[in-house]
């Protein structure tokens, strides 16, 4: 009887109310601090310590458009998200599928692999500074089995990306394979049973139920990923000592936002690539929405 | 193809043997129920036809084939599961076709095969839909036809009705009857509804706590129970039970008779010829086209189903058709041919 009963302004005024405190939070710490961020961007002669704005202009985003150092950025920060996302998906889902058959020792591995994801991340590089390190360091004592030549993981340019990248595959792993197993578990075992008597083999089962049954789960970690790779910083801090790599071979587009606000004060240019990086996510997820409507089984 | 055990077993790995020593056959081209209560054995032993569950000893043939070690793959069963189990993000053609698709068929090939079934099991107007658009009739007749799609050996189904409502169940009873006669594969289907099985079957094995109580055509099952509990669990309103003590002045009983069972409507009008026994008339009910009337023997109440010519608070003599009346020894077993009558 209740849900016929037309609303009131009164009803919305002290539903406002209730949602008030909540509204008052996001505003401050989220809303204002996008639309600022935006209007930022086009302050071209600002200053920051009296907040007095002197010109406003497209010039942030014309120096963008011409800084060969952003442009390195943006190319930086695609090859980290195209090195990441799809072997840290494929990875988690081929562990998560092997872990959810075995039932032996499955909660050891769970936190075996949960692990890295509650690790503090400048603990965790730490332990990759000492494995990528060129002379005393693991992984090069392990490639050297194969005949490989000891590599200056963190000190050649040519290889600090790869470094990065492998990194953050490891450390992505842990909480995919969660939501892998999370996803594996909700698919009805029936399923299975009626696939085997269809005649699908394990091969033909993984492809034919298993991947379109979790395809809401693997859009949800892929959308999680490319966003969450798109932003990175902190590893980079932390792995290269305060530098984006040697000769800047690592520097993303968050990280060079860091440089232009803290180092180099020119916060206008700082907000604008920060709107860039917005638009290339926004652009990105967009497409991943659009090719899920045809893809993913909900 | 028709389908034997011999002395098959199974006992789960916590120890608890759940089928104890089972033999059968099922003929070749017939519908047969499993029947019984939940807990009896009858999903066990589809399963194990299915080749889903192994046996723990024994031997099970499809015709002359031993297909005791062989997955359910290799047996070629064709299975419908209690919930389906269609595949959600397939459409009906797409479903019926998969089989097909695994066993390598040429699509072409396998989608005029599927078209065909779909026509056969009467959802050739859904192909384009999926599972979830479908009613629960809709699903079933889709997971029937997928089942059929690869010739199965066997068909099989597990609780086949029990998600329908109490209409769609008769008229989709009457379909499963219907596509097996017209395909001639032998079916075996699980219920615990007398009554379903009673409907449809060819032949019904009643099952209870992993034994076979008894095989044999529906007629028959309720015609000679082989022991008390075929005579109590087939049959609607369930068999009347009393005492024997209570008709020694009636019949000379063998000496291990315990107990004797009357069907409701054993209990017809006194008509001189047939054995008679004293009644009070309790009360008298009308349901729709089905009459109950309550009748009261030294006490015991005894539920008749035919007019007995008396009206309620009357006292008054009903005779008994002794084809209804079956006597049962302490263990269960019937006795019945060693009964005279006074």
């Amino acid at each position: 009887m209740m849900n016929n009963v037309k609303p009131t302004w009164r009803d919305n005024l002290k539903a406002l109310l209730y949602l008030l405190p909540m509204l008052i939070i996001i505003g401050i710490f989220n809303l204002y601090p996008i639309i600022k961020s935006f209007v930022m961007s086009f302050y071209t002669d600002y200053n920051f310590f009296t907040n007095k704005v002197n010109a406003l202009g497209w010039d942030n985003f014309k120096f963008l458009w011409e800084d060969q150092n952003f442009h390195d950025a943006v190319w930086h920060t695609l090859v980290f998200v195209v090195g990441v996302v799809p072997i840290e998906v494929a990875l988690s889902l081929v562990i998560a599928s092997l872990l959810y058959r075995i039932k032996f020792l499955a909660g050891f591995f769970r936190t075996v692999y949960f692990l890295p994801f509650v690790t503090s991340i400048v603990a965790i590089s730490m332990v990759w500074r000492w494995i990528y390190n060129k002379d005393a360091g693991l992984l090069n004592y392990l490639l050297g089995f194969i005949g490989i030549q000891p590599i200056d993981w963190l000190n050649d340019p040519h290889y600090a990306m790869a470094g990065l990248v492998i990194l953050a595959i490891w450390k992505g792993l842990g909480f995919n394979i969660l939501l892998f197993l999370v996803g594996l578990s909700n698919v009805d075992q029936h399923l299975y049973d009626a696939a085997t008597i269809d005649g699908a083999n394990g091969w033909e089962r993984f492809k034919n139920i298993t991947l379109p049954m979790i395809s809401p789960m693997t859009f949800l970690v892929t959308v999680n990923a490319v966003i969450g790779s798109f932003k990175v910083f902190d590893e980079i801090f932390s792995l290269f000592g305060g530098q984006p790599g040697p000769g800047n071979s690592a520097m993303t587009v968050v990280y060079y936002l860091y440089r232009m606000f803290y180092e180099q004060n020119r916060y206008g240019i700082a907000a604008a690539s920060g709107v860039i990086l917005f638009i290339m996510i926004l652009v990105v997820t967009m497409l991943q929405t659009w090719w899920s409507r045809r893809h993913v089984h909900y | 193809m028709d389908v034997r055990f011999e002395h098959v077993s199974l006992t789960y790995n916590r120890g608890n043997e759940v089928l104890h020593d089972i033999d059968f056959k099922l003929p070749d081209g017939e519908l047969i129920a499993l029947l019984g209560p939940s807990g009896g054995g009858k999903s066990t032993i589809l399963n194990l036809i299915s080749g889903l569950l192994q046996a723990t000893s024994g031997k099970i043939y499809f015709g002359e084939d031993e297909v005791t070690k062989k997955t359910a793959l290799q047996r070629g069963v064709g299975m419908v599961f209690q919930n389906y189990a269609l595949y959600p993000h397939m459409s009906v053609i797409d479903n019926i076709a998969f089989p097909m698709k695994m066993a390598k068929v040429d699509k072409k090939q396998r989608l005029t095969k599927a078209r065909e079934l779909a026509t056969l099991v009467r959802v050739d107007d859904q192909l384009d839909k999926f599972p979830s658009g479908l009613s629960g009739g809709q699903q079933q007749r889709v997971a029937i036809a997928r089942a059929l799609a690869k010739n199965p050996s066997v068909l099989l189904l597990d609780e086949p009705l029990s998600n329908l409502d109490a209409r769609l169940r008769v008229e989709m009873r009457e379909e499963i009857r219907r596509i097996q006669q017209e395909t001639g594969v032998t079916t075996v289907f699980v219920t615990h509804d007398q009554s379903e099985a009673m409907h449809v079957a060819d032949h019904i094995m009643l099952l209870n706590d992993g034994f076979i109580q008894q095989i044999s055509t529906p007629q028959s099952l309720y015609e000679t129970p082989a022991n008390r509990f075929v005579s109590r669990f087939i049959g609607d309103p369930v068999i009347n039970e009393i005492s024997v003590n209570e008709l020694e002045n009636v019949f000379v009983f063998p000496d291990t008779a315990t107990s004797i069972g009357i069907r409701a409507e054993a209990l017809v009008a006194a008509n001189g010829q047939q054995p008679q026994i004293k009644v009070m008339v309790k009360e008298a009910q009308l349901f729709g086209r089905e009459y109950q009337v309550r009748l009261l023997l030294n006490g015991h109440e005894l539920i008749a189903t035919n007019d007995v010519q008396l009206n309620p608070g009357q006292v008054g003599m009903v005779s008994l058709d002794m084809s209804g009346v079956h006597i049962f020894n302490e263990q269960g077993k019937r006795l019945n041919k060693e009964v005279q009558t006074l």
